[in-house]
């Protein structure tokens, strides 16, 4: 079984179905993008493996657990971690914490040690502070902005210190809502090569994205949707040229 | 003069009590945006589960030496646990069920929880004024101005304050609750069981509410069924005017209202007191919208 193993997914609002029957699957280290029009699904289906969303019927596996009954935060814990299309970081809090708080998620301190500050719980919270910094330099993020505000960052630093975020749980899986929006083209370069470097971990990487330019060279398969329904599923030269592609993008019949 | 430093303990004594309660408010406030028209309830509650403990130690009057500290600690302690524990049950009975419902839903639920609470209080223990032991001896300090009682108040609401600012910023259970309160959706997911941190952050809350409620039923030597209506409205003011979902400002703010209502009543006339409070009020708000340590920007806890 995969990594992530997507079976038959539906997500429906009301009479519209946001995914139809959508099944995909993602190994280790893979990088796999999801493409497709506005509108064709590509967020539900993000927060439907991410669990923000109930899926009316299917199947979601995480290295061979079922995952879709879940409660989003369990779902996070069993080593799924997202960003967001808008960047949702913490902004009142400092830059350090933001990602303490996702590393947190993994430990399992009492309440009560918590509150006395016990000596383990101090020495296990410097390690964390520390895997916070690597994590802070992996991302490309100077650690001397450690202690400012998540809101004073940069844009381009906050989309880097949300994935710095989402790493710190140690995930299995990552999802990445349209990482590059917003981004100038030093800056997608930048990203192209963080996210290889992510996968190299043994994450496995799924995106969405509508910069064709950014997706094309970085994932070794694309999936893509249209009102909901999976279209194509390939390596990117194949989905390039597939007719029906091109027809869901440029509205005319196959 | 000396009528000045009375007043001016009375004021410290009584800020102190509404400083606690409203912490209360504000840590709700600043994690659900919900009033919690309950708290002043759970507050009196405290009052009356402090009046059973010391009943049930056999304490009519003042205690000294060793009974006196083991009194204060077990009241202090049974009335906290006792009160947070009711807190949790009306968030998970009340709130919880309504945590997606228009804002308006909740509120309204924390005033019928509020009228509940006080019904089942006035049935417990009657409708008249309660009488609960003079549990601390009255020693004088500073010229005689301040009372062991008065000090006792002031430094128990200062300390709980400082611990309350640590648990905040220095924990992973505060980080969690900051990160909750700024995002909920977000904090899910990075992991974080939104439910359980607010379940955490009511039973601090009423905590709070069951210290002070400890405090002024030993302070002022009585309570009653409706003591923490108007008690609860004063506090809730307090954050108010410190700036709601900030733990300094309430305490800022609950220590202004005290300090206020004394001078008030000392000078002009007890009737006159809460006119002060609400003209102060009114007029602090007009001038910063947001409250005496309010920011413009929802710097929630």
């Amino acid at each position: 079984m995969s990594l992530l193993d997507v079976r038959e997914v539906v997500v429906s609002f009301g009479a519209l179905r946001a995914v139809d029957h959508v099944s995909l699957e993602l190994e280790a280290a893979q990088i796999i993008g999801v493409i497709g029009p506005n509108g064709a699904g590509k967020s539900s289906l993000f927060n439907a493996i991410s669990g923000a969303t109930r899926i009316a019927s299917g199947e979601i596996f995480c290295s061979g657990t079922r995952i879709d009954r879940l409660r989003i935060d369990e779902i996070a814990r069993s080593g799924i971690a997202r960003t967001f299309q808008n960047i949702r970081l913490f902004g009142h809090m400092s830059v350090q914490a933001n990602i303490l708080v996702g590393e947190h998620a993994t430990l399992h301190s009492g309440v009560l040690a918590d509150m006395l500050h016990t000596k383990a719980m101090q020495s296990e919270e410097r390690v964390a502070t520390n895997r916070a910094i690597e994590l802070l330099e992996f991302v490309g993020i100077p650690s001397s902005h450690a202690g400012r505000d998540a809101r004073e960052l940069a844009y381009g630093e906050q989309r880097r210190l949300e994935i710095a975020r989402a790493l710190a749980a140690s995930p299995k899986c990552l999802l990445l809502d349209e990482p590059a929006a917003g981004l100038n083209a030093t800056e997608k370069r930048d990203l192209a090569k963080l996210v290889r470097r992510i996968a190299e971990m043994k994450i496995a990487i799924l995106l969405v994205e509508h910069d064709m330019s950014f997706v094309m060279p970085l994932c070794e398969r694309l999936i893509v949707l249209d009102y909901g329904k999976k279209i194509a599923d390939a390596i990117p030269s194949v989905v390039r040229a597939d007719p029906v592609v091109l027809a869901a993008y440029l509205g005319v019949a196959p | 003069m000396h009528e000045f430093g009375a007043q001016l303990a009375n004021g410290l004594a009584l800020g102190a009590i509404y400083a606690l309660i409203a912490l209360g408010y504000t840590m709700v406030y600043g994690i659900v945006e919900l009033i919690n028209f309950a708290h002043g309830d759970v507050y009196t509650f405290g009052s009356f589960i402090t009046l059973v403990i010391l009943t049930a130690l056999g304490i009519t009057g003042e205690a000294h030496g060793v009974l006196l500290v083991v009194a204060v600690v077990v009241a202090l302690l049974g009335s906290a646990l006792a009160c947070g524990v009711l807190a949790i049950l009306i968030e998970r009975v009340a709130y919880r069920p309504l945590r997606n419902a228009p804002r308006l839903a909740p509120l309204i639920t924390a005033i019928g929880v509020s009228f509940i609470l006080e019904n089942a209080l006035q049935l417990w223990k009657g409708p008249a004024p309660i009488t609960v032991p003079a549990l601390i001896p009255n020693p004088r300090f500073l010229g005689g101005t301040f009372s062991l009682a008065q000090v006792s108040v002031i430094v128990l609401a200062v300390v709980t304050m400082f611990a309350l600012q640590f648990l905040v910023h220095r924990t992973r259970l505060g980080m969690q609750m900051r990160a909750v309160a700024q995002d909920r959706d977000a904090a899910a997911l990075v992991g974080i069981d939104a439910n359980r941190t607010i379940a955490l952050t009511f039973l601090i809350a009423g905590a709070l509410a069951g210290i002070a409620g400890m405090a002024s039923g030993v302070y002022y030597q009585s309570t009653w069924f409706l003591n923490g209506f108007g008690a609860g409205l004063k506090s809730f003011t307090a954050a108010v005017l410190g700036g709601i979902g900030n733990i300094a400002g309430a305490m800022l703010g609950g220590f202004c209202i005290g300090l206020l209502e004394a001078f008030t009543s000392a000078t002009i006339g007890g009737q006159w007191a809460n006119v002060a409070v609400f003209t102060v009020l009114i007029a602090v708000l007009v001038i910063r919208p947001n409250g005496l340590l309010g920011t413009n920007l929802p710097d929630k806890l």
